[in-house]
């Protein structure tokens, strides 16, 4: 088994949800920024240290949700300052970007850090195409083009141009290329029917970000396996990534009170404005016209009323002692098989202290049980 | 008469030739694909701009066999007498699958004769451990177009097609594999556009990216969502590159973005 850590970097010093969409920026203090940036990107270089496999980060606009426009940014610091763990790029929003631009950072960061990137694709939450002003209904289509070009770009032996339906280039001969051959390992969401398919037809490692139960991500991995066979290979666990909010203490109730007060703050306060602008998107668009076969409604209210003790029933959290967490884990291990944790260290306003006293329990405690579970190899470039 | 385009003839050494013609302005001659002569869009896009000459390979759509005439390097020697009687000057070449194959050879054998070269979907570039061809009128139809349920039947005549099967055995199309080309496809020296669609499986990628690679002053575009058949899989596409090509040659590359641009409707100097 193999753990990544995410930080989503939230600008913690509101108190009351964003009306509307965008969130107002009124009342942001640049000097508790800096103070925010270093703590958040120090926790995600001593992620290394506390012995994560991999360190991830990801792309978000216009809201104090997350503070990481560029995750490739944050990427570039935190390779900077770490040796083996890979960069997790769960990941640059394709559809809203020019992708050539993405091959190019993306294969920079390959170089910078020695090979060590997993390059994440993803669609993003509906609210993003407003931020960027792209029509939520090319999400898909933007996606499918955007993944091609780029595999092309990484790949091409001479220089190239590309026609196609979003995006022209008459020359294209990237510099640098990536380290890893033919490329990195590829991460996408697996967060739907239509995701999980996508992922398979393109060997990634597919990211079920966000478990509501056991039941729906076995489906989803089903799906995968669907695929992944009718196009003739076996896929193994390694494929599969699995993202839960975590929370580690040497009581139970200490975890538990960490757990809820950031999970209220993220869903009342971070979520606020976000909420409405995916409403708006949604029952505008298509956005999720494809995805017709197990999305939930209501997902996130269903997970903030759900106490703790059941959510990490359902697998959606890890949550405890290091001897609770361990068996957690190894209970979803059981049930999924999956060879990947992304684990969430930071919910909401979680303190940073907690955050890091959380993460070094992990370390010492906790991933000597489980990392030999599966056995799981970093994924080889496809 | 087809949107424009009338039927002629010609006589040369080896026989009588048929062509269709349209438009004014420089001369582009047009080759058409192992399907026959069909004017598509492209075709008529090109008339709006140049003078289209697009004679039909012996043989095909119903006309006479040429008995000298047998392979690619016996066509190109047509095609030069075919130009020098007809446009009476060097002109610009766009070949379609075998027609790109044929234009290849034509640009190697008389180079005086080529200003710009267009291969789309270039023919003669697979290699002897390529699997054979399919010509199952099923899974032709499937790797010929990526949406065929989109693409309109042409009105040949059912022996037309017989016919058009045929060809493709007399002019080497069934291995569609051309070591000498290969080899020598270096020589060409004219400005090259170079098509090829994301879901062409007839052509090897492979041997689009070592034409590529060996063709000196080339430009490869891959053209997303199109298969073998790219003028008639993704037609305005498709011409608009090969027009802007021809007008700008390799000034394509930059985007001219300003309405009523002169390079946009004339020519530019070489």
């Amino acid at each position: 088994m193999r753990f990544s850590q995410t930080h989503h970097m939230p600008y913690t010093d509101i108190t009351e949800p964003g009306l509307g969409w965008p969130i107002s920026n009124s009342r942001f203090e640049p000097t508790r920024a800096i103070e925010m940036f270093r703590t958040y990107i120090h926790a995600k270089v001593y992620a290394e240290e506390c012995g994560f496999d991999a360190i991830g980060c990801n792309e978000h606009h216009m809201s104090p949700f997350g503070m990481m426009p560029n995750p490739n940014l944050i990427a570039a610091s935190v390779l900077e300052q770490t040796k083996t763990a890979e960069i997790q790029l769960s990941g640059n929003i394709l559809p809203l970007s020019n992708p050539i631009r993405i091959a190019e950072e993306y294969a920079m960061i390959d170089v910078m850090s020695g090979g060590r990137l997993m390059a994440g694709f993803m669609r993003g939450i509906p609210h993003e195409y407003v931020a960027y002003n792209i029509p939520p209904d090319e999400s898909w289509s933007r996606m499918r083009e955007g993944v091609q070009l780029i595999l092309k770009a990484w790949t091409e032996p001479e220089p190239f141009g590309w026609d196609g339906e979003h995006y022209q280039f008459r020359a294209v001969s990237i510099w640098p290329k990536p380290v890893q051959k033919p490329y990195p390992p590829l991460l996408m969401s697996g967060g739907s029917p239509t995701s999980a398919r996508f992922a398979a037809e393109h060997k990634a490692i597919m990211g079920i970000l966000r478990v509501l139960n056991f039941d729906q991500a076995l489906k989803l991995m089903d799906v995968y396996k669907e695929k992944a066979r009718e196009d003739g290979w076996e896929p193994g666990p390694d494929r599969f990534m699995v993202g839960v909010p975590t929370a580690v203490a040497k009581t139970f109730e200490e975890a538990k009170r960490q757990l809820e007060d950031g999970t209220q703050y993220f869903f009342d306060v971070l979520q606020g404005g976000i909420n409405r602008a995916q409403q708006l998107v949604v029952s505008q668009t298509r956005f999720h016209a494809d995805d017709t076969l197990i999305r939930p409604v209501n997902k996130d209210q269903t997970m903030k009323s759900t106490p703790v003790e059941e959510r990490i029933e359902n697998g959606q959290v890890l949550c405890g002692t290091p001897e609770m967490v361990i068996d957690q884990i190894n209970r979803m291990h059981a049930a999924l098989n999956h060879g990947h944790m992304n684990l969430i260290v930071k919910v909401g306003n979680m303190s940073d202290d907690f955050v890091l006293r959380s993460m070094k329990l992990l370390g010492q405690h906790v991933f000597p049980e489980v990392k030999k579970l599966g056995k799981t190899e970093k994924v080889a470039a496809e | 008469m087809t949107s424009g385009f009338v039927r002629n003839t010609m006589k040369l050494p080896s026989g009588q030739i048929d062509y269709f013609t349209a438009g004014a302005g420089h001369d582009v001659v047009y080759l058409h694909p192992a399907s026959g002569m069909r004017v598509s869009t492209t075709l008529v896009r090109l008339a709006q701009r140049f003078r289209v000459w697009a004679p039909i390979i012996p043989g095909f759509d119903g006309t006479d066999l040429h008995d000298d005439i047998i392979g690619m390097r016996d066509l190109a020697d047509l095609l030069a007498a075919f130009v020098e009687d007809g446009p009476g000057r060097a002109c610009d070449i766009v070949g379609c699958s075998l027609g790109g194959w044929l234009g290849a050879w034509f640009a190697i054998s008389y180079p005086e004769l080529v200003e710009n070269l267009v291969l789309s979907g270039p023919a003669g570039l697979r290699t002897a451990d390529s699997q054979p061809l399919s010509f199952d009128p099923e899974v032709m139809r499937k790797q010929l177009y990526a949406q065929a349920e989109m693409v309109q039947q042409d009105e040949k005549t059912a022996k037309m097609r017989v016919s058009n099967g045929e060809m493709v055995s007399r002019y080497g199309l069934a291995t569609s594999h051309d070591a000498e080309l290969q080899a020598r496809i270096s020589e060409i020296s004219c400005q090259t556009l170079i098509l090829h669609g994301t879901l062409d499986v007839r052509v090897p990628l492979e041997g689009i990216q070592m034409i590529k690679a060996k063709i000196p002053h080339s430009q490869l575009v891959y053209v997303y969502g199109a298969a073998h058949s790219l003028e008639l899989d993704q037609p305005e596409r498709v011409s608009a590159l090969i027009e802007d090509f021809l007008l700008r040659g390799e000034a394509f590359i930059v985007n001219q973005t300003l309405p009523g641009a002169e390079s946009a409707t004339t020519r530019s100097a070489p």
